[in-house]
């Protein structure tokens, strides 16, 4: 009699399923209730090659998830992309554990959208512009993560207080406020990395840790400049492994990648990921992704000529070679291209005694 | 040395006997246990694998032992061997399910890799019709349940 896939048993099916690329999820889910079923307690598309879904970002206010078409028009990349809701009030997006931060003017949501789920947050008290976030978790005894969203508040600026961090934490369901000192101003919000989040410092040459509700050790940064007297310095992380900085000097047109080979809260070793003259001079960069398999990083940022600021992304390959990104709408004034990497996850969203909610509420 | 020479029969479900070199049959995790047990006769019969998959199996496994024992692995000798996995694994459905579920029995973790994820890739850029089609899978749902589903997985990282 003829083998089909219905004689394999679970876990064999499971072993099938946890190859397919991501972006056939859908399909998988459509196909029958057994697979439905199997895709809510595995992570389907994680160990998947060659996936072609990378990542989120925020366009015209709308969350969207992006790729990157590498066979683009005259041989320059296509950014893809496609808004994953029809809300047109998010302003930042983070991501980690598989949760994405979604920051709104007024409240926070948390969505797992592997699961299909959101979880509100209340803030504490008015959402500023400003205001600058981390995200990680703990590990409890019972070895289960506890995700925490550290929320930095920096009223420096039209205040006497100086800086402060409140943070909420997912088991508690409620903020408080954290008697912790970065002891450097930090100037960005993080990236999370492991369950921790990684700061940079303004004043000084290294990137401020923070480990379970406390700045850990200074991890210095590869180029030996002050992030201050630099004309950029961004964070981003490659899968949930290694840290990596970008940076670019003031004065002279290069612009390097490094990525760590070693990462602890209290320890990191560096390797120069890529090196370029960067053109145009006067582009800035503000987030970039790094696509290891394929040698290449996307970086993204703006230009200002005269008053106005055109939006920009660029494919730079290892040995320097620069091509255009084709961003389509994105390059609309008001958008931000920052890029926020993402891994599908099981990490469920309760919400107090009410279970899940579902994305269709949302 | 003089192990590596040693012959072992591999007895098919329909009683045929495959004579392979010890190092081929300890390809099958499943009967390096048995040996490593203290199983010493020399026929070992694989009573849940036909004698067309057992075949398969063994020559997947020869090919492998082959390019392991080259020394000073080489580059080319890694492509040969993808080359053969390719060819090797672009068989008809009912053969991959048959080979995934014997190299899940005799533990063979590198054809069970390429196995499932020949499967996979099947599946990618499919419609969930074409998957039920292809792979004889019932569909289950009721057109509303259907459009639920379909629903809820609108977007579904699809860029």
């Amino acid at each position: 009699m003829a083998t089909t896939i219905s004689d394999l048993p679970e876990d064999l099916v499971t072993k099938i399923l946890s190859r397919v690329s991501l972006t056939s999820l859908r399909s998988v889910r459509c196909t029958c209730k057994t697979w439905n079923a199997l895709s809510e307690n595995h992570v389907f598309g994680k160990t998947a090659a060659g996936s072609t879904f990378q990542g989120f970002m925020v366009i015209d206010s709308k969350l969207c998830s992006m790729k990157l078409d590498l066979q683009g028009t005259r041989n320059n990349g296509n950014l893809v992309y496609r808004p994953t809701t029809k809300r047109a009030d998010i302003c930042k997006v983070f991501h980690w554990d598989g949760l994405l931060l979604c920051v709104t003017k007024s409240r926070l949501v948390v969505w797992n959208p592997y699961l299909r789920q959101i979880k509100w947050i209340q803030p504490m008290d008015k959402l500023h512009l400003g205001d600058m976030y981390g995200v990680g978790y703990e590990n409890n005894n019972n070895n289960n993560r506890n995700h925490k969203i550290l929320r930095l508040l920096n009223y420096s600026m039209w205040s006497e207080l100086g800086p402060f961090f409140q943070i909420d934490d997912f088991n508690s369901n409620s903020w408080r406020v954290l008697d912790v000192d970065p002891g450097s101003c930090v100037i960005k919000s993080g990236v999370s990395l492991k369950g921790n989040t990684y700061f940079l410092a303004e004043e000084e040459t290294w990137v401020e840790s923070f480990v379970s509700e406390s700045f850990g050790q200074r991890l210095v940064l590869p180029f030996g400049a002050c992030v201050r007297f630099s004309k950029t310095v961004v964070l981003s992380c490659v899968r949930d492994e290694q840290l990596a900085v970008l940076h670019h000097g003031k004065d002279d047109r290069l612009m390097d990648i490094w990525i760590t080979t070693r990462i602890e809260p209290n320890v990191a070793s560096w390797s120069r990921f890529l090196r370029v003259e960067m053109r145009p001079f006067r582009f800035v960069s503000e987030s970039f992704f790094i696509y290891e398999e394929n040698k290449l990083a996307l970086v993204s940022g703006f230009c200002i000529v005269l008053t106005t600021i055109y939006k920009r992304a660029y494919i730079i390959e290892e040995h320097g070679n620069i091509k255009n990104v084709n961003i389509g709408k994105a390059r609309d004034p008001g958008n931000k291209l920052v890029f926020s990497s993402y891994a599908p996850s099981l990490v469920q969203l309760q919400i107090n005694g009410r279970g899940k909610t579902k994305e269709r509420d949302y | 040395m003089s192990e590596s020479n040693k012959k072992i029969s591999l007895i098919s479900s329909e009683g045929e006997a495959f004579e392979v070199s010890e190092a081929v049959a300890r390809e099958f995790e499943i009967v390096a246990h048995m040996l490593e047990d203290g199983c010493s006769g020399s026929s070992i019969p694989i009573t849940t694998v036909d004698s067309n998959i057992l075949g398969k199996v063994i020559e997947y496994c020869t090919k492998h032992v082959e390019v392991g024992n080259v020394e000073g692995n080489s580059e080319k000798a890694e492509k040969d061997l993808e080359e053969f996995d390719k060819r090797f694994i672009a068989v008809e459905m009912n053969t991959l399910f048959s080979l995934i579920l014997a190299a899940n029995y005799l533990n063979v973790k590198g054809l069970l890799n390429i196995g499932c994820q020949k499967v996979a890739d099947t599946i990618k850029d499919m419609k969930p019709e074409e998957v039920r089609s292809i792979f004889n899978i019932e569909n289950d749902y009721t057109p509303a349940e259907e459009e639920v589903v379909r629903k809820e997985n609108e977007w579904a990282f699809q860029p």
